[in-house]
C-alpha cells in the first residue's frame, strides 16, 4: 500500500516536472510540443553515453546530461520552431512538426542503437526500508530534484529579467512585443529551460528504468495528461494534475491487470474533459486555440 | 505483376482513408490526431463480423458495418471531445489513439489480442469471390472512385459550405442560426465513416488484422499523405496518398541496413513531413473555391426606391423586451438591471459612453453570453438561456463589432451559407445530385446574386471574403444578415470605420431593412449624425442600464446626458 503511494508520489513529481516544462512552452509558444520527447531521449542517451561508454562518474554524468537536455531544447527551437513561430504558423503545423521530430528521434535512435534496453547501472540502487517498504535513491532523488527545480524556477520567474520577459510573453505576446520584449530571446530561454527540466526528469527516471528509444513516450504523454487534468490557470495546476495521475497510475495496478495501466491514465484524461473541460483548477479557456 | 497489382490495391485503400481525413481536418478544420483509430475500428469490425456473424458473400454488408461502427466511434469520441477546442481536441484524439492499441491488445476474446485475427474471407459478393489480383484491384479502385465522388459532392454541397463556414468562424455560424456543434460532430462522423469503410476494405484485402497495424506509425503516415498533396483539396490528398504509397514500395528496394529498415522508414516519413512543412506548408494543391456564375435571364434586379427617413410614431407593439438584465464579469458589473423594449417596426439606437454595456446587451439578447439575472422575451416567447443558434433561428440576429465574415468562403458563399436551407444543409441527404437540393440551390444562388447586386458586391462574388476591404466586409456582413431575413436585427456599430462616401449607402440599406413590414432594427452607434438620420427612438445607456430614452433630438438635446457621453461634468449654466 505504502509502496503504491510512494511510487505514485515519485512518478507524480517526475511527471510534474515534465508537465511544468510543457506548460511553459504551451503558454508562451502556444503549442503542444511532442518533441519534448526528443529532449528526454537526448538526455537519457547522453547519461548512458557519458556514464557507461566514457566512464564518467554519475555525479558528473547526470548534470552533464541535464545540460544536454537544455541544449537540445534550444537547438529544436532554433532549427525547427523559430522559422514557424515567426510566421505565426497554424497550431496544426506546429504540432505536426513536433510529432514528426519525435518520430524521427525515436526511430533514428532505434536505427542506431537498436531497440535494446541499456542500463546505466546493474547494481541495486541504494535504498532504505521504511515501514516494510523498500524505497530507493531514485524515488528520493526524483522528489528532491523536482522540489529544487521548482524552487529555482520560482526564483527565476520572480526575480530575474528573462523570467519576467517570459511571463510577459506567456500573458500576451503582442503586448510584450509592443513594449519591447525580445520574443525571440524569450522563446530561446523557454525552450532552454524546458529542456533542462526535461533533462532532470529524464536522468532521474532512466537511472532506474534503463534506456531504450521508446522510454520517453509514456512520461511525456502523461505530462500532457496532467496539463489537461490540472488546467493551466497558473503553473501549479500541471503539478497537481501530475500528482493525481501518478497516484492513479500506480493504484490502478492494485486492482486490475498491469496491461491496462495506461488505459487508466487515458480514462482519467477523458473523464476530466467530460466533467470539467477547463481542467480541475481552471484556466483553460473554451475559445482559445482555434485552427 | 501480381505484386504490382497488390501494391496498387493497397494504395487505393489509403486513398479512401485519407479522403475521410480530408473531410475531418481539411473541410471540417478539426485538429484530429487519431485517424488510425477509425481505420482500425473499421478493419476489426469487418474482420470480426465476416468471420463470426455474417454469411459468406456479404461483402457490402461487412463494409457498411465497418463504416457504421467507425461512425459510432466518432460519436462516442466527438460528443465529449468536441466540447474542448483546438489543442484539447488534439490531445483527446491522440489519447484515444494510444488507448486504442492497449484496449485492442487486451480484448483477447474479441480481437485476438496481440496476435490479431487472420483468415478473414476475401471479398465475396453472393457466389462470386473476388480472388484474382486484377479483379481485386478493379473492385478497390472502383470503391476509391466512389469515395472520391461522394466526398467531392459533399464538399460542393450546401452542407460542405456550412462545414467550411463553421471551420472559419463558428461563432458567426451560430449567429446565423446554424448549430455549429452538430455540424462539427456530423463531419467528424462522416469522415470517420469513410475511413472505417476503408478499414473494412483493408481487412478483406490483407485477410489479417492486428493491433500493430493501427498504431502511431500509421497516424504519421496518414498525416504525411494528408499534408503532402494539400489537406484542403480532395485531389491533393488523393495525390498525396498515391505518392506516399509509391514511396513505401520504392523504399523496399532501397539498400538499407538489415534489421533497421522499419526504423529508417519512420525516420524518412517524419523527415519528409518536416520538409513539406518547411517548403510548402499548404501542400501541393491549395483549396479550390467554387466559382458561381450569374444565373442567365435573371433580369436586372428590382431597384428598391431609396427610403427617406421618416419618423414612425406609435409602435404597434413590443418586438423584444429585456427586463432586469444583470451580467458580471469577475468583479466588473457590465449590466446592472438593464431593462429595454424594442418597438416593432422601428429603428432604435443605443448610445452611451464606452463600457456602458451596449454590446453586452446584444451578447445577452442573442444568447452568446448568459445573463446572471433577468429575462428576455420576443413577443410572447421567453428566450432567456437559449443557445445563439436557436435565437437566431427564431429571427433575432446580429452583426458583430469585429465583423466576423467567413474569410475563406467566397463573398457569394458568405451570403449563401447564412441563408435558411430546408434540404441542402443535411449531411449525405443534402448532396447536390438529389433533385430537391438542386432546385433549392438554384433558388438560393439567384437570391444571393440579387442581394450582392443590391449591396454592390457583385463584382467580388468569387473573391474570398478575407480579401475584401474593411468597409466591404462590413457591407458583406449586412448582406449576410439580410440573407438570414430576421425579424429583429441587431447591428453593433454598423458604420464604425466606414468612410463618409460609403456612409450614405449603409444608411440606405439599414432604412430599407426596416421599411419592410414589421421589421425591428436596433443599432449601437457612436456617430450622432447617423443616429439623427436613422433612429426613431434612442436609448441612452450608462453604467449598465438604460438611463434615458426618447426621440433622438430630445435625447441629444439633453446637456446632462451629452456630458456623460463626452465624459466630463455638465457645464454649469
Amino acid at each position: 500500500m505504502i509502496a503504491y503511494f510512494v511510487n505514485g508520489i515519485a512518478l507524480g513529481f517526475s511527471i510534474g516536472l515534465l508537465a511544468f516544462g510543457l506548460a511553459l512552452i504551451w503558454r508562451t509558444a502556444g503549442m503542444i510540443d511532442f518533441s519534448y520527447g526528443c529532449v528526454f531521449l537526448a538526455s537519457a542517451y547522453a547519461a548512458l553515453g557519458l556514464h557507461v561508454l566514457l566512464g564518467w562518474p554519475l555525479w558528473l554524468a547526470a548534470p552533464a546530461a541535464v545540460g544536454v537536455g537544455g541544449l537540445t531544447g534550444m537547438g529544436l527551437y532554433l532549427g525547427l520552431y523559430r522559422h514557424f513561430l515567426r510566421r505565426r504558423a497554424p497550431l496544426f503545423v506546429l504540432v505536426l512538426l513536433s510529432l514528426a521530430a519525435f518520430t524521427v528521434t525515436e526511430n533514428g535512435l532505434g536505427a542506431m542503437f537498436t531497440a535494446q534496453r541499456f542500463y546505466l547501472t546493474h547494481e541495486l540502487l541504494p535504498g532504505w526500508t521504511v515501514l516494510g517498504v523498500r524505497l530507493n535513491a531514485a524515488h528520493f532523488s526524483k522528489i528532491a530534484i523536482a522540489l529544487v527545480v521548482l524552487g529555482a524556477l520560482w526564483l527565476f520567474f520572480t526575480r530575474t529579467r528573462p523570467g519576467a520577459a517570459i511571463l510577459a510573453v506567456a500573458d500576451n505576446r503582442q503586448l510584450a512585443e509592443a513594449v519591447g520584449v525580445n520574443v525571440n530571446h524569450a522563446y530561446l530561454w523557454v525552450f532552454g529551460i524546458a529542456g533542462l527540466i526535461a533533462g532532470a526528469a529524464a536522468v532521474t527516471t532512466v537511472i532506474e528504468t534503463g534506456v531504450d528509444p521508446f522510454v520517453g513516450f509514456v512520461p511525456v504523454f502523461l505530462a500532457f495528461a496532467s496539463i489537461i487534468v490540472g488546467g493551466l490557470r497558473d503553473l501549479r495546476g500541471p503539478l497537481v494534475g501530475a500528482l493525481v495521475l501518478g497516484q492513479a497510475f500506480h493504484w490502478a495496478v492494485w486492482k486490475i491487470p498491469a496491461s491496462w495501466q495506461e488505459v487508466v491514465a487515458y480514462t482519467v484524461v477523458i473523464g476530466v474533459l467530460m466533467v470539467r473541460p477547463e481542467g480541475l483548477f481552471g484556466g483553460i479557456q473554451r475559445f482559445q486555440g482555434r485552427t | 505483376m501480381d505484386y504490382v497489382l497488390g501494391v496498387l490495391t493497397l494504395i487505393a485503400i489509403w486513398v479512401i482513408a485519407v479522403h475521410g481525413y480530408m473531410l475531418i481536418k481539411g473541410l471540417g478544420g478539426l485538429l484530429h490526431l487519431g485517424h488510425a483509430v477509425f481505420f482500425g475500428l473499421g478493419a476489426y469490425t469487418a474482420a470480426i463480423l465476416s468471420r463470426e456473424v455474417l454469411p459468406a458473400g456479404a461483402y457490402p454488408a461487412s463494409l457498411l458495418a465497418a463504416a457504421l461502427v467507425a461512425g459510432a466511434g466518432a460519436v462516442a469520441i466527438g460528443v465529449p471531445a468536441l466540447r474542448a477546442r483546438g489543442r484539447y481536441f488534439m490531445l483527446v484524439t491522440f489519447s484515444i489513439q494510444l488507448a486504442f492499441f492497449t484496449v485492442v491488445s487486451n480484448l483477447h476474446g474479441l480481437t485476438g489480442g496481440p496476435d490479431g485475427l487472420s483468415r478473414i474471407p476475401r471479398p465475396q459478393l453472393g457466389a462470386w469471390t473476388v480472388a484474382a489480383p486484377g479483379a481485386t484491384l478493379a473492385l478497390v479502385v472502383g470503391l476509391a472512385v466512389l469515395s472520391f465522388l461522394f466526398c467531392h459532392l459533399t464538399i460542393r454541397s450546401p452542407y460542405g459550405r456550412l462545414v467550411r463556414a463553421v471551420r472559419d468562424d463558428e461563432i458567426a455560424a451560430e449567429g446565423a442560426g446554424k448549430r455549429a456543434a452538430a455540424v462539427k460532430l456530423s463531419i467528424f462522423v462522416l469522415g470517420a465513416g469513410v475511413t472505417g469503410f476503408a478499414g473494412g476494405v483493408f481487412a478483406h484485402y490483407m485477410r489479417y488484422v492486428g493491433p500493430t497495424q493501427f498504431g502511431l506509425d500509421l497516424v504519421v503516415l496518414f498525416l504525411v499523405m494528408l499534408v503532402l498533396g494539400g489537406q484542403f483539396n480532395l485531389l491533393g490528398v488523393t495525390v498525396g496518398a498515391v505518392t506516399v504509397g509509391v514511396m513505401i514500395e520504392a523504399l523496399r528496394f532501397a539498400p538499407l541496413p538489415r534489421g533497421s529498415e522499419a526504423f529508417l522508414h519512420q525516420v524518412l516519413f517524419g523527415g519528409l513531413l518536416i520538409a513539406i512543412l518547411f517548403i510548402r506548408p499548404e501542400g501541393l494543391l491549395p483549396e479550390r473555391l467554387p466559382r458561381h456564375r450569374r444565373p442567365a435571364g435573371g433580369g436586372p434586379p428590382a431597384r428598391v426606391e431609396a427610403v427617406r427617413a421618416h419618423r414612425r410614431e406609435a409602435p404597434d407593439g413590443v418586438a423584444l423586451r429585456a427586463e432586469g438584465l444583470v451580467k458580471r464579469f469577475g468583479g466588473v458589473t457590465a449590466l446592472d438591471g438593464c431593462t429595454l423594449d424594442l418597438a416593432r417596426g422601428r429603428i432604435t439606437a443605443i448610445i452611451g459612453p464606452n463600457g456602458a454595456g451596449k454590446t453586452t446587451v446584444f451578447n445577452l439578447v442573442t444568447g452568446f453570453v448568459r445573463p446572471d439575472a433577468g429575462r428576455i422575451h420576443v413577443g410572447a416567447q421567453e428566450l432567456t438561456g437559449w443557445t445563439p443558434e436557436r435565437i437566431a433561428a427564431l429571427g433575432v440576429a446580429r452583426t458583430f463589432q469585429d465583423v466576423r465574415i467567413w474569410p475563406r468562403l467566397t463573398v457569394i458563399e458568405n451570403v449563401l451559407a447564412a441563408m435558411r436551407w430546408r434540404r441542402g444543409e443535411r449531411p449525405v441527404l443534402g448532396l447536390p445530385i438529389l433533385p430537391g437540393v438542386r432546385a433549392e440551390e438554384r433558388q438560393h444562388v439567384e437570391r444571393a446574386w440579387a442581394l450582392l447586386e443590391r449591396f454592390g458586391l457583385q463584382d467580388k462574388a468569387d473573391d474570398p471574403g478575407g480579401a475584401l476591404s474593411y468597409a466591404q466586409q462590413k457591407m458583406l456582413a449586412l448582406a449576410r444578415l439580410t440573407a438570414l431575413d430576421p425579424a429583429v436585427m441587431l447591428l453593433d456599430e454598423p458604420t464604425a470605420g466606414v468612410d463618409v462616401c460609403r456612409l450614405g449607402t449603409f444608411l440606405d440599406h439599414i432604412q430599407r431593412f426596416s421599411a419592410q413590414q414589421g421589421r425591428t432594427v436596433c443599432l449601437i452607434e457612436h456617430n450622432m449624425d447617423v443616429v439623427r438620420e436613422l433612429a426613431d427612438h434612442v436609448l441612452f445607456m450608462n453604467d449598465g442600464r438604460v438611463v434615458a430614452e426618447g426621440r433622438p433630438e430630445e435625447v441629444m438635446a439633453d446637456q446632462e446626458l451629452m456630458a456623460i457621453y463626452l465624459g466630463h461634468a455638465p457645464v454649469e449654466a
